[in-house]
């Protein structure tokens, strides 16, 4: 399902886009990879260097930084938006 | 979201730019779990251990305040349960205690009445052999130590006592707690009719100075000489003998007194050495008794605490050994004769049971047996009235 929406945007793999995937479950997760780091932390407002010249805002209460690796990152709390802007 | 490990140690660090050294810590690939932000510069997170040591090879965080605020994971589990590891033993070994050790018998204790007065003499209950013999049967009714206590019927354990031993008046059997006691009561034999003699007997070697026969036939007459438990007046047509006789009985002791005697005497030369020891192991080096250099010598050991009064198990050993030499004493024999002679004397009258009131005669023979050697023989003569 979520392979045929990709192609419909003319997206055969999502590894080939080379940009940040953003996923959020619910309410209270946030799933980014292929991000390229953390530009901000705090309790309502995480943001993350999604590419050279875009960063992605998580705001929210009780924000956390959940686990993190080099590419992926998982915040926890209670999200109210995610927003994108340019750096 | 790739390899998270186990991430055991938690970390707060303040300081500027966290996000920089954070940045580089995910360029070096160590994976960093439940970040938050405490308060201005603080931070929290949680890094596994070889994470932690990759931030600490990397030299990064160098300019922040790093502690570590806990630790997780199943290494410490196993400290924590570590340093637990006596309590654990100990509550294991009292359950163990609780469920196997209140079903067996710990100790046996036989009570024997404080006020206990033996009565039957060599038959008594708590003579030496006659107690063997009676404990062996009570391991056989299973009073013994290890025994299951549920298994004991003490109400036929105490019938089948009191049918085995006629010495025994009365026998209880009761448990306190672990413990079994069995209390006896030492009862009065029946006199042995069998063992009772119908002759008037010598009571020991001696002679006889005077024979009065009331019943029997007199096999002794005034005079004679006589053995121990040699028959004086023999029962007649099944009756029992009556009469008297009084007899003349002899003791005697020797004491062999040499009047050149050797004895070892102090020179006044002196060594002393020093040992320790803690919880019973020697910390100096072996002292042997060829260490004193002294060929005739005494030695003497004093133990001690180096701090008395107080437990600290290390002691003291003074070893001082004095050297002695060989010394001729001389004694006369007429200035110990009659020292040797009372002692003697009190001796054979212990013996032979006299008091201070009854005729004794006391005779001394001093022999020289060799030179200087010399035996004083001590004879004790007394009278002894036997009758039946």
């Amino acid at each position: 399902m979520f392979d045929e929406l990709l192609s419909a945007v003319g997206v055969k793999d999502i590894s080939e886009i080379g940009e940040m995937l953003v996923q959020v479950v619910g309410r209270h997760v946030v799933l980014i990879t292929n991000m390229q780091g953390v530009l901000l932390l705090s309790e309502n407002e995480i943001q993350v260097k999604a590419s050279k010249h875009q960063k992605a805002i998580i705001k929210g209460d009780f924000l956390e930084v959940s686990a993190m690796n080099k590419n992926d990152i998982t915040i926890s709390g209670r999200i109210f938006s995610v927003e994108f802007e340019g750096i | 979201m790739g390899s998270i490990a186990k991430f055991n140690v938690k970390l707060r660090v303040v300081g500027l730019n966290f996000m920089r050294e954070l940045s580089k810590a995910q360029q070096i690939g160590i994976v960093v779990t439940k970040l938050k932000k405490r308060g201005v510069r603080v931070h929290e997170f949680f890094v596994s251990e070889s994470g932690h040591a990759k931030i600490l090879e990397h030299g990064l965080f160098a300019n922040f305040q790093v502690e570590i605020i806990e630790r997780h994971g199943q290494r410490e589990l196993f400290l924590k349960l570590f340093s637990w590891v006596g309590i654990i033993f100990g509550a294991m070994f009292g359950f163990v205690l609780f469920f196997c050790g209140t079903r067996y018998v710990s100790t046996v204790e036989i009570l024997i009445p404080k006020d206990h007065v033996c009565k039957n003499g060599s038959r008594c209950i708590f003579e030496s052999s006659n107690f063997d013999e009676f404990e062996a049967y009570l391991e056989t009714l299973g009073v013994h130590v290890g025994g299951e206590i549920s298994h004991v019927d003490k109400q036929s354990a105490e019938r089948a006592i009191l049918a085995k031993f006629e010495g025994i008046s009365s026998c209880s059997i009761r448990s306190v707690g672990t413990k079994l006691e069995v209390e006896v009561h030492e009862g009065v034999l029946k006199s042995d009719h069998t063992a009772e003699t119908m002759d008037l007997i010598a009571p020991e070697n001696g002679i006889v100075s005077e024979l009065v026969v009331s019943s029997g036939k007199a096999m002794v007459k005034a005079g004679d000489t006589v053995k121990k438990g040699q028959v004086l007046v023999a029962g007649e047509n099944g009756k029992r003998a009556m009469g008297s006789a009084v007899m003349r009985l002899f003791k005697h002791k020797s004491y062999i007194h040499s009047e050149i005697s050797i004895e070892l005497a102090r020179t006044g030369k002196e060594k002393s050495f020093v040992q320790f020891e803690l919880l019973g192991k020697n910390l100096s080096a072996e002292i042997s008794d060829s260490d004193c250099g002294f060929v005739f010598f005494e030695k003497e050991e004093s133990h001690g605490f180096i701090v008395p009064n107080l437990f600290v198990p290390m002691k003291k050993i003074v070893i001082k050994y004095y050297e002695t030499e060989k010394k001729e004493v001389i004694t006369a024999v007429e200035d110990v004769k009659d020292s040797i002679i009372a002692k003697l004397s009190s001796e054979l009258e212990a013996d032979a049971g006299i008091s201070a009131s009854e005729d004794r005669k006391i005779h001394t023979v001093v022999t020289e047996i060799a030179d200087c050697v010399f035996e004083i023989d001590c004879y004790l003569e007394y009278m002894r009235v036997v009758k039946q």
